[in-house]
């Protein structure tokens, strides 16, 4: 379908564009004001026209519709064609309205806190390419140019990771993010080709519209999924790709706001989202993911409970809040999936620049150790992380309530989840509780342990403005989500369930309402059970945490250690690596001349004594390998 | 036999050839006059490369055959001699600067690059076994005095001795397969192999195209053949690495799709697992051993041979299609890989002192432009959407998973995974480690300049409309089908 208003849509990524090549090529000769307004007002500019067409599009009353523009070809040949060409219809719009949105915010925040920083512009132009090219991931309408934005996003990711690069350990943590993100990009491109054998396209519609050909269970269908899957975790940092994640928190805190938290990290819920027409005709690839998302919701929830690094908090909750996610797509409750992934956004987001601003007023300090007593001192950044830190607990009448609990809920009554599912998510829930609510204590309750010379300052209003509007949102976002039993209407449900898949077997009617009363009641409890232990530890009682400590020395060790799977992978996968690599040089390559350190000095004189050796042994040591190579071709013919 | 009779359309169609010979020739007289001033030798060989292409492209793709059925004029000898004598032009503009700061700015320079460039023709245009070989060793022996073009160096001297040594091996073994070709067949012209079809001895016809598959195997450095490689290409002058690099193997591989493809079509199919192990074992060695490597023209060595690797999937496949994606790719490695090298020439310093990783660092400070160029080059080679690395590659692997060759797509995605380590330390140290010591690098000149713009926008070009390349790549190809 074409809409004269709706094709405006390649407006959105243009700015953010526009804003990129102003930043990158005229930025230091600018100044620092005007590539903040520059940078922050395209990304307004930006979100003016997603809200406009959003409205626009609900205006229509039609629901599931799909709106394509195509923007140019870029393959057209007899058997390929590809172009570059957009999809509007509720699920990219819901995308594209949350990111220009949070990102106009964060990005007026970053005015504040790169105040000053050397790379003020070079900051802006890798934000706002990132914005574009998250914006591309999400309006694509084919894999390709999904595959794009896919590339484009981590390669900000890694550019903005190791923004202060004078750092090593920046510049390495970025250079893991982006090899773990390859094994997932592998995954997906993998899964990308498989399509396009299979069904002769990389649209989305034209594939989708093939399936009815393909019966549940399907083979093909579930390895496509499966390796789509294999991308998903790799972005979005599900077990066992999870540990780019932590290392990543090394960029500049409006970094981990908004890509860390917001936007790029749940590129991957979105794109199994994107493809459920494919995931619900694979049970197999369902359970998968189910799994996969519930057992990271807990492990990573594990690890945040004893981790003194403010951010490194936040990035485990943030793993454990895509667990979350993940584990809602995988019972096939993809609208719960994509709710939680918009009020996360929120309050996620909220939280890492309300930490930013915490950091800003201790002299960047991120050790929770040092913090405390800061409630007073910094009120606004208290009141709003606060008020993140319950909604992210589902405490009622927050966004995250409403969120958690209808995702919870489909856990529990899909035919795919079930009983066991929803327990680890409960048990989850009241991890969560729990950790944020002790960073929450060791952040601004109790006494004063800054370092000596520190003077706590609120941030100043560009920071604390951004944060009092996503507090906002983290409060009322959740209202287009109100579930029937308490009186609403779920409109996002209905607004985005004509784009999503169903399972073959409607769940929700069967199920009681009492049922749900009383999960939602327990899932309440939980949380509230958490916060109430946050504050007996770390507030009223506070030697228990180092008692328990003591007596469960182990079980505390392995979350501490964060189950020590950093140190298990290094010997496993990049040891082995190097050995093999060396094994291959050392048979394939007798090398004359060692390229390794020698300087040019010592290079002359090497090689003259080495060159002797030319008409001795290396030379002919090559010719026999051709020789070899020779007898292998001709032998191929006599034993073939 | 064929009625040899010499008309004049048959020199109409090697006008490129021939301008470039006269050429070449007439630098090597200029050189004799021209004492001080050698800008002049550049611009000339540059206005030579211009003429042959204009030429080229002028001619008509109709198939016409020239001199006994000697040479074809079609679109797929137009396709790669263009990218031979754009990648030749590109190394004019390239290499006064760094002979020049070496003392080293002869006319000689530009003549070999344009007998290289004639070899190369021959090797792609011509239609008969015997032609290919004197085009093949027309461009080997240029080659061999441009890699020890240092004459007083002994890395230099060390690398030519080495080529020269097993390029005449490798030389050898390919006119051996040519004769036991003529043979089984009782000729040595491609046509007329493909009209006769079968041979009269199958064994003299298989030992013959084995032989002949391993003189090409050799000059596109399929592993086991590839050990020469790295060791030229570090101790060639950088300008010539580049040029053989890319205008080399497009050659190479060109005169190979032709004789298999055009001569022996029916062989195809029985070549395939062999080509398939080829493939696979050159893609992964060429990338392993390129991680272990901290010398930038070593690490760009095995890249190389990684190419090889991808480039053998199009040879695999065996279809119009496949063949059709190493043109493309063919012409996009040109302009990614002529830039690689132009940036590191410009970095190397004198006495290729810079060559490592670790004198990279911190250079995107001192010099963005470069910098950028060097990362835009990087991310194509290892296949970054929006370079012609990306489409070129992705062109490629569809076509054979198309066909059924998926697992051979597996091992060339995972090393395409495992290639992006490398090329992307590059871009680590440019970007994110701290200068080490402050070097003054004389600015780029201006033809310097225009040959890096060029490669720029010619990687961004081909990865975001390659449409009509990739058209005329499939054009390209049903020449020889």
């Amino acid at each position: 379908m074409v809409n004269s208003t709706l094709n405006l849509v390649w407006l959105i990524p243009l700015f953010p564009l526009i804003g990129f090549l102003l930043n990158g090529i005229f930025g230091r000769r600018l100044g620092d004001k005007a590539v903040g307004i520059i940078g922050s007002g395209v990304m307004f500019f930006s979100f003016i026209v997603s809200g406009y067409l959003l409205l626009n599009y609900l205006g229509l009353h039609q629901t599931g519709a799909e709106f394509h523009t195509t923007l140019f070809n870029w393959i057209s040949v007899a058997d390929l064609q590809l172009s570059v060409s957009f999809q509007v219809d509720s699920l990219s719009l819901m995308m594209v309205v949350m990111i220009t949105g949070v990102a106009f915010l964060i990005h007026v925040y970053s005015i504040g806190y790169m105040n000053g920083d050397e790379g003020f512009a070079r900051f802006f132009a890798y934000m706002n390419l990132f914005s574009f090219m998250m914006l591309i991931l999400v309006l694509s309408d084919n894999y390709i140019l999904m595959f794009l934005g896919w590339e484009g996003v981590g390669l900000c990711s890694y550019l903005l990771i190791g923004f202060w690069y004078e750092d090593d350990e920046n510049a390495s943590a970025g250079k893991k993010a982006f090899i773990v993100n390859r094994i997932g990009d592998f995954g997906f491109l993998l899964g990308a080709l498989l399509i396009f054998v299979t069904f002769g396209s990389f649209q989305y519609s034209e594939i989708f519209s093939q399936l009815e050909g393909y019966s549940v269970g399907n083979g093909t269908v579930t390895a496509i999924t499966l390796l789509l899957f294999v991308g998903a975790i790799g972005k979005s940092a599900q077990l066992p790709l999870y540990v780019w994640l932590p290392d990543a928190m090394a960029g500049p805190t409006p970094v981990s706001a908004l890509i860390h938290a917001a936007t790029m990290v749940t590129a991957g819920v979105y794109m199994v989202a994107r493809s459920s027409f494919l995931y619900v005709l694979a049970p197999a690839s369902m359970t998968v993911i189910a799994v996969v998302g519930a057992a990271t919701a807990l492990f990573a929830a594990s690890i945040a409970l004893t981790q003194n690094d403010i951010k490194k908090v936040l990035a485990y909750s943030t793993i454990s809040q895509l667990g979350y996610m993940f584990l809602a797509l995988g019972v096939g409750a993809f609208s719960a999936g994509m709710f939680h992934l918009l009020t996360h956004a929120f309050f996620k987001g909220l939280m890492f620049l309300a930490a930013g601003s915490v950091m800003h007023a201790l002299a960047n300090e991120q050790d929770m150790r040092f913090m405390g007593g800061l409630r007073k001192k910094i009120p606004k950044t208290f009141i709003t992380f606060l008020i993140g830190a319950l909604a992210i607990s589902g405490i009622p009448g927050l966004s995250g309530f409403f969120s958690k609990d209808e995702l919870l809920w489909q856990v529990y009554s899909s035919p795919a989840g079930g009983i066991w599912l929803w327990l680890v998510g409960a048990v989850t829930a009241g991890l969560t509780a729990f950790y944020m609510f002790r960073l929450i204590f060791l952040t601004f309750y109790g006494e004063a342990r800054w370092k000596p010379d520190t003077i706590a300052h609120e941030s100043p209003n560009k920071m604390t403005l951004p944060l009092i509007i996503l507090a906002l949102l983290s409060v009322i976002g959740g209202y287009v989500g109100v579930p029937a039993l308490l009186g609403g209407e779920n409109r996002i449900h209905h607004y985005l369930e004509a784009n999503l898949a169903k399972l073959p077997d409607d769940f929700t009617t069967h199920q009681s309402h009492l049922m749900e009363f009383t999960l939602m009641g327990i899932s309440v409890l939980i949380a509230m059970a958490g916060i109430f232990l946050a504050y007996v530890f770390y507030v009223k009682r506070k030697e228990l945490p180092d008692l328990l400590a003591a007596k469960f020395k182990r079980a505390y060790n392995l979350s501490f250690n964060k189950f020590y799977v950093d140190e298990l992978y290094d010997y496993l996968f990049v040891q082995r690596l190097i050995t093999i690599s060396k094994w291959l040089w050392n048979i394939f390559d007798v090398r004359l001349v060692d390229g390794l350190v020698n300087g040019a000095g010592q290079l002359i004189m090497v090689s003259g004594r080495r060159l002797k050796k030319v008409q001795s042994g290396l030379v002919s040591g090559y010719a026999l390998s051709l020789f070899l190579g020779s007898l292998m071709m001709i032998g191929y013919y006599f034993f073939r | 036999m064929i009625d040899f009779q010499i008309v004049p359309a048959d020199f109409y169609l090697l006008l490129p050839e021939m301008v470039l010979s006269v050429g070449a020739m007439l630098l090597l007289f200029l050189e004799l006059f021209l004492k001080g001033n050698k800008t002049v030798q550049q611009w000339t060989a540059f206005a030579i490369f211009v003429v042959a292409l204009s030429l080229l492209l002028s001619q008509e793709s109709s198939g016409a055959t020239g001199f006994g059925m000697m040479v074809r004029s079609d679109l797929f000898g137009q396709f790669i001699s263009a990218v031979v004598l754009i990648g030749g032009g590109l190394t004019v503009l390239l290499g006064k600067e760094y002979l020049v700061s070496r003392e080293w700015h002869r006319g000689e320079y530009y003549s070999l690059l344009l007998f290289a460039s004639v070899g190369m023709l021959f090797m792609v245009r011509g239609l008969d076994l015997l032609v290919i070989f004197l085009g093949l060793e027309l461009l080997s022996i240029s080659l061999y005095i441009l890699v020890g073009y240092f004459r007083d160096r002994l890395f230099s001297n060390e690398a030519a001795l080495k080529y020269l040594l097993l390029g005449a091996f490798a030389s050898g073994f390919l006119l051996y397969g040519i004769a036991y070709t003529y043979g089984s067949y009782g000729t040595t012209n491609l046509n007329e192999i493909r009209t006769m079809g079968s041979p009269e001895s199958m064994t003299f016809h298989w030992i013959g195209l084995s032989l002949i598959l391993v003189g090409f195997s050799f000059k596109v450095a399929l592993v086991p053949f590839h050990m020469w490689l790295p060791d030229v290409y570090q101790g060639a002058p950088t300008p010539v690495t580049g040029f053989m690099a890319t205008t080399t193997k497009a050659a190479a591989f060109a005169a190979m799709l032709r004789i298999l493809f055009y001569g022996f079509p029916a062989d195809i199919a029985e070549w395939m697992p062999l080509f398939w192990f080829l493939s696979a074992v050159t893609m992964t060695v060429g990338n392993v051993i390129a991680l272990q490597q901290s010398n930038l023209k070593r690490m760009l060595a095995y890249s190389a041979i990684a190419h090889a690797g991808y480039l053998m999937i199009g040879v695999t496949v065996g279809t119009e299609t496949g063949a059709a994606g190493m043109l493309f790719y063919l012409l996009g490695y040109l302009f990614m890989n002529i830039g690689a090298f132009a940036v590191v020439q410009y970095f190397e310093g004198k006495d290729e002192t810079r060559l490592d990783f670790e004198s990279y660092a911190g250079l995107a400070k001192k010099h963005p432009l470069i910098s950028l160029a060097m990362t835009l080059f990087m991310f194509a080679l290892a296949g970054f959407p929006l370079t012609v690395g990306f489409t070129g590659k992705f062109y490629i692997f569809t076509t054979a998973i198309n066909q059924g060759f998926v697992w051979l797509i597996v091992i060339a995605v995972l090393n395409s995974l495992i290639s992006v380590y490398y090329y992307l330390r590059v871009v680590i140290y440019m970007y994110m480690k701290p200068l080490e010591e402050e070097i003054e690098f004389s600015p780029m000149e201006l033809p310097a300049k225009v040959a890096l713009t060029v490669c720029v926008y010619a990687v961004l070009h081909l990865g975001v409309l390659p449409g009509n390349f990739i058209t005329l790549a499939r054009e390209a190809v049903s020449a020889i089908f």
